[in-house]
């Protein structure tokens, strides 16, 4: 390394993300010269875990691998499933699947909006886009029961209705939702200081997403046109009338316009699906437990791009293989690659604009209990005595 | 375009079996020497581009790594590997996007991708014992203790 | 009496007690501002309405661990929030509030409140950099590249009442539109008013000018290796900064604080809080700006700003308007 080079360290612990990432940035005054990316401080090992659970529970182990997009991962999880033992799901529950999964949308973009402009310092922007956010979270606490993980989906099905009175509730909520969305995309796209801030940082010319086979609304700004819900119509998507959105601008600006518009063709997807809303059962009534020997690959549209799950049956109630890819998996070394060359004061905003998630993409750890070795697991009520212990002895502080 | 597409793709990969499956995905079963060749042809003539994922399998008699290529059309490459000779050609200086998968292959599967130009850990720790792979079957994790405090859900 | 009065003039008023409970009280009214701009409550449960907030926030730091890093400069580094915080106190002493008894006023006292205006930033740069650590030193160049970047437009902003009144006394120049009778000179002088309250900004890093502690890419800027005591010093030495800047402005564009001892200090604190309101506005309707874009947006049109001013004001007392 050139002597006036130096490396910065971000994660696995720091304010700006606050998960378990290790990038390396080598900068040269404030411009950034070079970049690294290490993963693996948190592997769950849930690919495994699947393996020695059967369907039902794979599926609520599967919703926990996101904390935000959990109804994705359970999504493609039922339909890899659902095709591997050939199941008609009723049309009622696709539909309120699919509500679910843009009302998660919604809540996903939101909460990225609010975390880019914490990001550039904005914080008044932040705070709004999060109030806005819990007219989502509402919705989706009234009719899955849970602000996260809501266990909507079941293999052949959802397993809570939507009563009327509810309907028309969540497209009352809906329309205030849209007014605030155009006063976001205003700010968004033209308050001087915040543009500046995003405009031109983080690029990714069209052909290195590519190649690097990005997802999401991440390739989607840098003009590559793919989206699952246009390109391999899962559910009823197909029915629907709504925009892919692009945008040629290649930076983080594009990637702000590119959410903000998505959640606004989010609202009318939503608001289709209420409207046409077919009455009827909401899943199969006996759906068997063993799934049949069989491979499927599953395509899913999460917010933050492609979720592919592959699951192998193996003719038993537990699958013989599943393979999880969350989209910050696809875009994460490519989004660190395009910091290359800005300011250190755009790392974050660069790197948080793949709106990462790495609970989706590390997925193991065990913890051992290791007398010979000494290690052993604290618990949390022996971490506090040891700490009072501690403070009485040597600072003569009294709890 | 469906079985003329299949029928284009059976006479471009000759040496090896096209089963459609569900939601018109093609399945291409190949031997691991012609997985480059096979890349090649599907990116150039076919123009499917995506490499969504790659998932490395064991089937107990052999390992199994499943290529899964997005486009128009979904097309898994199926390669299968000896267990005694665990090594695949490395596509991560064709397609960059490769280079995370093929990481967590080796890491979880022990099957080296042969050419790639990074091989760090990446799903596992640093301090996990060489030559023990997660992802297989007959996996015995060695266990500093005798019991396990808690798993990780 | 000799000996009383400086000594009250020191430790009470404006001293070092009437700063510490006037700049919480200000911080309090800065967080409450800013909160009810997005829509957020602020501090509301210790004491009435969260008074008591930033008084809790100080507290509890002064009761937490006191860290030294093991390759830290040991002296320097607990040198310099004492230093830091024994600047802007004193510039507070200047501040003119007693004006029928000016204790310390003399000709030429701007020059010194500037002076010690400006030790806090430099204070800050040596705290980071004796921190050693790579943050504090990313911090620490920030904060002297931003120093370059608002200082010279802090003071051609300042220096503009002084041009006006025709004098560098800071009790001077804050009574002259009431004594020449001209209060229009405020009106007139309305850019580098602006000017100066931007550079205040600036100077106490606050968005849009937050970047030496943007705490998204280097955690704390320069004190991120401060805790307990010393960074209470750092948090109290920020908010009396904020109330002493704030109270200049008031005096130099303002019209002062007239009244003597109890409606001048009425005026100071109304005229102070007024300041910090635009302070707060200024905070929550921006993001915040790179490096580069502070240099550019300092030298481009803040430092062009204020000359424009001067010149004016040079130019209208030359033809002896004022």
């Amino acid at each position: 390394m050139e002597k006036s080079v130096f490396r910065i360290p971000i994660g696995p612990q720091h304010p700006f993300l606050k998960e378990p990432v290790k990038f390396d940035f080598d900068i040269r005054g404030e411009e950034i010269v070079g970049a690294r990316m290490n993963l693996g401080y948190n592997h769950r090992g849930i690919e495994k875990a699947c393996e020695q659970r059967n369907y039902y529970q794979c599926m609520y182990l599967l919703e926990r691998v996101c904390g935000i997009c959990s109804h994705s991962h359970t999504s493609a999880f039922v339909q890899a499933v659902e095709e591997i033992m050939n199941l008609e799901v009723p049309k009622r529950g696709l539909y309120l699947r699919m509500v679910n999964g843009e009302l998660e949308r919604l809540h996903s973009h939101l909460l990225w909006l609010g975390v880019a402009a914490h990001e550039v310092g904005f914080e008044s922007l932040f705070m709004l886009v999060w109030r806005d956010r819990e007219l989502i979270m509402d919705i989706l606490e009234k009719i899955s029961g849970n602000r996260v993980n809501y266990a909507i989906n079941t293999i052949g099905g959802v397993r809570r209705d939507l009563t009327d009175a509810q309907r028309k509730e969540i497209l009352g909520i809906l329309k205030t939702v849209r007014q605030r969305l155009d006063y976001y995309a205003k700010i968004g796209t033209n308050e001087p200081s915040f543009v500046g801030r995003i405009k031109g940082v983080g690029t990714l010319s069209a052909e290195r997403a590519a190649e690097m086979c990005a997802v999401g609304p991440f390739a989607r700004a840098s003009n590559v046109a793919t989206d699952v819900r246009k390109d391999d119509p899962y559910a009823c998507y197909a029915e629907m009338d709504f925009q892919l959105i692009t945008h040629d601008s290649c930076d983080v600006l594009g990637r702000v316009i590119v959410r903000v518009l998505e959640m606004i063709e989010s609202c009318k997807i939503i608001e289709q699906l209420l409207e046409t809303l077919p009455e009827g059962e909401i899943a199969l009534a006996k759906v068997s437990r063993r799934v049949p020997e069989g491979v499927a690959v599953s395509r899913y549209e999460a917010p933050r791009g492609e979720d592919v799950h592959f699951v192998r049956g193996n003719g038993t109630d537990k699958p013989e293989r599943v393979r999880v890819r969350a989209p910050t998996m696809a875009n994460l070394e490519v989004a660190t690659e395009s910091v290359i060359g800005s300011y250190v004061a755009d790392i974050p905003i660069a790197i948080a604009s793949i709106d990462p998630c790495y609970s989706c993409t590390d997925r193991m750890a065990i913890v051992l209990r290791d007398p010979k070795r000494g290690t052993e697991v604290t618990t949390w009520e022996q971490l506090r005595r040891r700490g009072i212990e501690w403070y009485s002895k040597n600072k003569g502080i009294r709890f | 375009m469906t079985d003329d597409f299949e029928a284009r793709l059976k006479e471009a990969f000759p040496g090896s079996t096209v089963t459609t499956g569900s939601k018109g995905r093609l399945w291409v079963s190949m031997a691991p020497e012609g997985l480059i060749a096979a890349v090649d042809t599907l990116r150039e003539r076919f123009l499917i581009r995506q490499l969504a994922v790659i998932v490395g399998e064991d089937l107990r008699d052999a390992l199994q790594v499943n290529y899964v290529f997005t486009g128009d059309r979904v097309i898994v490459l199926q390669v299968r590997i000896d267990r005694d000779k665990p090594e695949i050609p490395s596509l991560a200086l064709r397609i960059p996007g490769a280079m995370v998968y093929e990481r967590e292959l080796k890491d979880l599967l022990g099957i080296m991708p042969v050419g790639h130009p990074d091989l760090r850990r990446q799903a596992i720790p640093e301090d996990w014992p060489e030559g023990v792979y997660p992802l297989r079957k007959d996996v015995q994790i060695p266990r500093p203790g005798e019991e396990t405090a808690q798993e990780g859900v | 009496m000799d000996v009383v009065k400086p000594l009250l003039y020191i430790l009470v008023y404006p001293g070092l007690l009437f700063q510490l409970v006037f700049s919480t009280f200000l911080e309090w009214m800065d967080r409450k501002f800013y909160a009810r701009m997005q829509n957020r409550r602020g501090p509301l449960h210790t004491g009435y309405a969260g008074l008591l907030q930033p008084v809790a926030d100080i507290l509890k730091l002064f009761f937490k661990e006191d860290i030294v890093p093991a390759r830290a400069d040991r002296f320097m580094f607990s040198l310099m929030p004492i230093l830091g915080l024994a600047a802007v106190v004193t510039a507070g002493l200047y501040l003119p509030v007693w004006l029928v008894t000016p204790y310390n006023s003399f000709e030429g006292d701007l020059i010194v409140v500037l002076y010690l205006l400006s030790l806090p930033s430099l204070v800050l740069f040596l705290a980071g950099w004796f921190s050693v650590s790579p943050y504090s030193l990313i911090g620490a160049t920030r904060v002297l590249t931003q120093l370059f970047a608002y200082e010279v437009p802090f003071f051609l902003a300042l220096l503009t009442p002084a041009v006006v009144a025709g004098s560098w006394q800071i009790r001077t120049i804050a009574v002259y539109p009431w004594t020449s009778g001209a209060w229009w000179v405020i009106v007139i002088q309305v850019l580098a008013f602006l000017v100066a309250l931007l550079t205040l900004q600036a100077k106490l890093e606050r968005t849009p000018f937050d970047i030496p502690e943007a705490e998204t890419e280097v955690v704390g800027g320069p004190l991120t290796e401060y805790t307990g005591k010393k960074l209470a010093l750092f948090r109290i030495q920020k908010d009396i900064l904020m109330m002493v800047g704030s109270a200049f402005i008031a005096a130099l564009f303002l019209g002062g604080f007239p009244g003597g001892l109890w409606i001048g200090g009425l005026w100071l604190i109304v005229k102070t809080s007024f300041v910090v309101f635009l302070l707060s506005v200024i905070r929550a309707s921006f993001a915040r700006l790179r490096i580069d874009q502070i240099v550019t947006f300092s030298w481009k049109y803040l430092a062009p700003a204020s000359l424009i001013q001067l010149l004016a004001v040079l130019i209208l007392k030359g033809n002896g308007v004022i």
